[in-house]
Parts: C-alpha cells; sequence; structure tokens
C-alpha cells in the first residue's frame, strides 16, 4: 500500500532537549491513523514538521509520495487540510466569510462552503460571527476549514480537544467515515487512547520524542495479549492441572484468571483441563485496552 | 500576490480600519483647524501657521494611531489563531507583503486626507499663502516616512510579543516624549523617533512678540538628513518585521 506520509528520522531538538528523536512515520492511504502520546510526547512538534510550521533540526518528510521542501510546500500542503492544537478563525468574521478567506487562499470555488458546513453541521450557524460560537462549533468550523477542497490529507491535533461528550462521538464518526466519504486519509493525534480505539485502523505510539509502536491496532492489540478467564465446572480439579503445567491461576467466585498465554499454549492446556474432567464451560481471552498496551510498551522500553 | 492582498480586504471587514483611517486626520484637523487664523484675522500667512501646527499634532496622534492600525493587522492573526492555518495556505513572504501593502496604503490615504483637508481648510478660510508644490510634496513625504517608520516598529513589536497592548502603550508614551521633545532645544528632537514630525517640519515660528502677541512664521530649508535618517529607520524596521515573521514558529 502506498504510504501518503512517510518520515526518515525526523528530528527536533530545543536546545539540548531533544522533543521529537528520529521518528520513522508510515501512513499508508486510505486509513485513519492514530498517533498516540501522552501529553508532551512531541505529537504537535512531529505534526508542525509535517506541514513544514516549524523547521526539522534532521531528518525528512514525505507528503504524497514527495519529499517536502521549501519550494513544493505550498502546492503539496494545498492537498492537505489541518488543524493543529486549537482551531482557527477569525472572531469578528462569520464562519462563511472565514471559509471565503480559506477558499480564496487554496484557490477553490466559493461553492465548496456549503458542502463542508453541511459536512459539520453549522449551516444553520454559517452567518454568526465566530466570536459568538461555543468551542465545539470552533472546532468543527476548524474541520470545515481542513475539509476545504476535498484535500486528499487530513493533518488533526487533537481534533476532539475541548468538546462535550456528544461532540466527541460526533467528531469520531465523522473521522472514521472520512476515507470512505472523501477518500481522504487521516492522521489524528490524541492523548485519549481509549478514544482512538474506536476511530482507527493504524497506530503509532509515541513516547518523549520516540516512536514506541507502529502497525495496524490489531496487531498493537495481538502484540499485547490480555489475560484469559477460564469458567469450569469443577476448579478444585483444574487448579493442579495448571500448576502442573506451570500456570499460576487466581481463583475468585468459580472463575480461574490466567495470565496472557500464546494460542499453541492455550490449546494444549484445554485439552489437557478436558482431560482432567474439570468440565470447561467458557474461556475468554481478554484483549488489552490501548491504555494498558501504552502503558506495557512504554514499561518495556524502559522510557516512562 | 492579488489573492492574499484580497484575504487581507476580506480580513478587515468590520474591523473599522476604514473608519480609522478618517478618525486621525479629522482630530488632527478639527484640533489644527480650531486654532487656525480664521477670516477676521490676518491670512497673509495662515497656511504657515496652520502646516506649522499640522506636526504638531501628527505627533500627539501619530504614534497612537500607527501602534492601533499596526497591532489590529496582527492582532486580528493571534485572536484568530490563523498563523498555523494561513503558513499552510499561503507563504509568509505573502502574508507580509499583504500586510504592509495594506499598511502603506492606510498611512497614505491618513496623509493624502490630512494634506487635502488642511488645504481645503485653507482654500475655505480664504488663505493668502497657498503652499508651493514643493513644500506640499515635502510635507507628504516626511508624514509618511514618519508614519510608516512607527507603524512597522509598532508591528514588529506586536508580532514579536503577540500582544497588541505593549505597542499601544509604546504608542502613547512615545506620543507624550516625542511632544515634550517639541519644547526641548532642538537637537533632542533627534533622538526621538516619536516626535520627528516636529524637527522635519520647513515651517517654523520666527518670531513671537508677548506684548503684542504678534508671531512670524518662516520656513525653513528641508531637513534632508533627518528625511534619510527616518527612512533608514523605516527600512530598518520593515526588514526586522519581515524577519520576525519569516523566523518565528508557530
Amino acid at each position: 500500500m502506498q504510504t501518503v506520509i512517510e518520515t526518515n528520522a525526523l528530528c527536533k531538538a530545543y536546545g539540548k532537549h531533544l522533543a521529537v528523536d528520529h521518528i520513522q512515520l508510515h501512513v499508508p492511504e486510505g486509513c485513519v491513523y492514530g498517533f498516540i502520546g501522552p501529553n508532551g510526547a512531541g505529537k504537535s512538534t512531529t505534526m508542525k514538521m509535517l506541514l513544514g510550521l516549524i523547521h526539522p533540526s534532521a531528518g525528512q518528510v514525505f507528503l504524497l509520495g514527495q519529499e517536502l521542501t521549501a519550494k513544493n510546500r505550498l502546492p503539496l500542503l494545498r492537498q492537505t487540510g489541518s488543524l493543529i492544537e486549537s482551531p482557527s478563525g477569525y472572531l469578528h468574521l462569520s464562519a462563511q466569510e472565514n471559509l471565503q478567506i480559506v477558499a480564496d487562499l487554496k484557490g477553490i470555488p466559493h461553492k465548496d462552503i456549503a458542502r463542508v458546513l453541511e459536512i459539520v453541521h453549522l449551516t444553520g450557524d454559517r452567518n454568526r460571527k465566530v466570536g459568538q460560537y461555543s468551542l465545539g462549533m470552533k472546532q468543527r468550523l476548524g474541520i470545515a476549514m481542513a475539509l476545504m477542497g476535498d484535500p486528499k490529507l487530513l493533518i488533526l491535533d487533537e481534533p476532539t480537544n475541548g468538546l462535550d461528550p456528544a461532540g466527541i462521538q460526533e467528531m469520531r464518526s465523522l473521522l472514521a467515515d472520512m476515507p470512505e466519504t472523501t477518500g481522504a486519509t487521516v492522521l489524528v493525534s490524541s492523548h485519549l487512547l481509549g478514544e482512538m480505539e474506536q476511530l482507527v485502523t493504524q497506530v503509532g505510539i509515541i513516547n518523549q520524542g520516540k516512536m514506541l509502536f507502529e502497525g495496524s491496532l490489531r496487531e498493537l492489540q495481538r502484540h499485547s495479549r490480555g489475560s484469559l478467564t477460564l469458567r469450569v465446572l469443577h476448579p478444585q480439579k483444574a487448579l493442579p492441572v495448571l500448576r502442573n503445567n506451570g500456570i499460576s491461576a487466581q481463583l475468585k467466585e468459580d472463575l480461574l484468571t490466567l495470565p496472557p498465554l500464546r494460542d499453541e499454549l492455550v490449546a494444549g492446556l484445554v485439552q489437557t483441563l478436558a482431560d482432567s474432567g474439570a468440565g470447561i464451560v467458557e474461556l475468554t481471552r481478554h484483549t488489552k485496552s490501548l491504555e494498558e498496551i501504552f502503558l506495557s510498551l512504554t514499561d518495556a522500553k524502559g522510557v516512562s | 500576490m492579488l489573492r492574499s492582498l484580497r484575504a487581507e480586504l476580506q480580513k478587515a471587514k468590520r474591523r473599522h480600519d476604514l473608519l480609522a483611517c478618517l478618525l486621525i486626520p479629522t482630530a488632527t484637523l478639527v484640533w489644527a483647524g480650531y486654532a487656525a487664523p480664521d477670516s477676521t484675522e490676518n491670512l497673509d500667512d495662515a497656511f504657515h501657521a496652520l502646516f506649522y501646527a499640522l506636526p504638531m499634532m501628527n505627533t500627539v496622534l501619530m504614534p497612537v494611531g500607527m501602534a492601533m492600525l499596526a497591532s489590529r493587522l496582527w492582532d486580528v492573526e493571534i485572536k484568530g489563531n490563523f498563523p498555523k492555518l494561513l503558513y499552510t495556505l499561503q507563504s509568509r513572504r505573502s502574508l507580509f507583503t499583504a500586510k504592509a501593502l495594506l499598511g502603506i496604503g492606510e498611512v497614505i490615504l491618513i496623509t493624502i486626507l490630512e494634506l487635502a483637508g488642511a488645504l481645503g481648510l485653507g482654500s475655505w478660510y480664504g488663505y493668502q499663502d497657498f503652499p508651493p508644490v514643493e513644500q506640499i510634496l515635502y510635507y507628504f513625504l516626511c508624514t509618511c516616512t514618519v508614519s510608516l517608520m512607527l507603524f512597522f516598529s509598532e508591528m514588529l513589536l506586536t508580532i514579536l510579543l503577540a500582544n497588541p497592548l505593549p505597542a499601544l502603550c509604546v504608542g502613547i508614551t512615545g506620543a507624550l516624549v516625542g511632544l515634550f521633545s517639541g519644547f526641548m532645544p532642538p537637537i533632542v528632537g533627534y533622538f526621538v523617533p516619536w516626535g520627528y514630525y516636529i524637527p522635519l517640519n520647513s515651517y517654523i515660528l520666527a518670531s513671537w512678540d508677548p506684548d503684542t502677541r504678534i508671531v512670524v512664521y518662516g520656513i525653513r530649508s528641508f531637513n534632508y538628513p533627518l528625511l534619510i535618517w527616518c527612512a533608514a529607520l523605516a527600512i530598518f524596521f520593515f526588514s526586522f518585521t519581515w524577519r520576525a515573521i519569516r523566523q518565528k514558529e508557530v
């Protein structure tokens, strides 16, 4: 699959502090890519470098198959929509007027304004001054500006910041549908890990400027298997079998909790337990939440 | 470039910049016109009196006016949190050029309105000593140069501090210091850029008799060295403003 964003050993140093440390980012075409990390991890700095807003100390950025240079930056970015940190909007102008400015600068017809306002549900408020908007409305206006001109790539930095739960849900479904409805690839950052789990297909995890993991969400979840819950008819028969196989299980209210195990080991264990007459009723594997995976990754890399 | 300039004009909507451009010369003319000789007085050197007074009014009003126009021009971007988006849509050069062009246009408009107003006022009152063309051009050049120097210095301050308030404070303080410098020995005026309107003025008070209260105005030669120095300062602030926009990370 073609990558629409690629970075090669991207670095940004502020004095002696390396805010972004040799980041290798690969965002495949047509996906929603979650760029996840705690506050201060280097997400915004990386995204700003992708947009040429700040100069990298070292490394390269490739956007839509071309290396980002001072010469091709604007033509490439005109095919991109972005929302970095907080939404932009001239407070003394209406949403319609703000979008007209963006349309003129992007060189796209004004008729696109109605389309993007419809997508973000701001058609009814198009003539209100942006200064009178709530934060959620400003955020949606920011998304509308990013969507102007049908960009091939959307780079959104924490777009759900400051939104109420309904707004977050709305934004989530808007972004999740984006590759299908507009054909755009979406790079979205967040520190709300649970929220990303329901939105993205590809994930990059960053902490203290370093990339800890990059791959599909499924791969990440597989990579970090969760514990198993075993329900049997006769726990007292099952416990010695587990002990003999070197597995430490905890019994609580007729449920046995087993540590994360490889698939082959689980298959063999089920056979042995069945032969022992423990009476297997149910075996459930728990997939770790992204929070747990993030914590285990940061622990494993020793960077937290 | 035209795209950027059009965007700047769109941003100026409801910002009342044009009103500010009208208010500054109006206030100057009302103030200077109030003290100007009318038909009951000797009108032989009335234009001299008017053009002697105008730079004084400019010293009071222009530093504040320039601070207001320059800071509003950049403050709209700060308040709207727009640079991060703008720099993905247009080059920093085109943004600066458009803002500089709009600012220069505003300064020229204010100066033309002030000059036209002064000449119109004098003609209406029937002043006899209509200034020669070279005096008018010199006045226009000096007022524009000093105003542009102040405009870009205030714009630089707003960009560096990302806040319009320091520029306004500097403008108000500059106006007061500039006015005081006008009543100090002439050498002092050379060290107070906000008051450059006064030492650049070619109309002077030749004599004033406190007993008869008769004032005689005169004309001195054009102060080209100071005008060149002022233009150099304007270019310096213009260059540093461009440098600030080019280098400031968002």
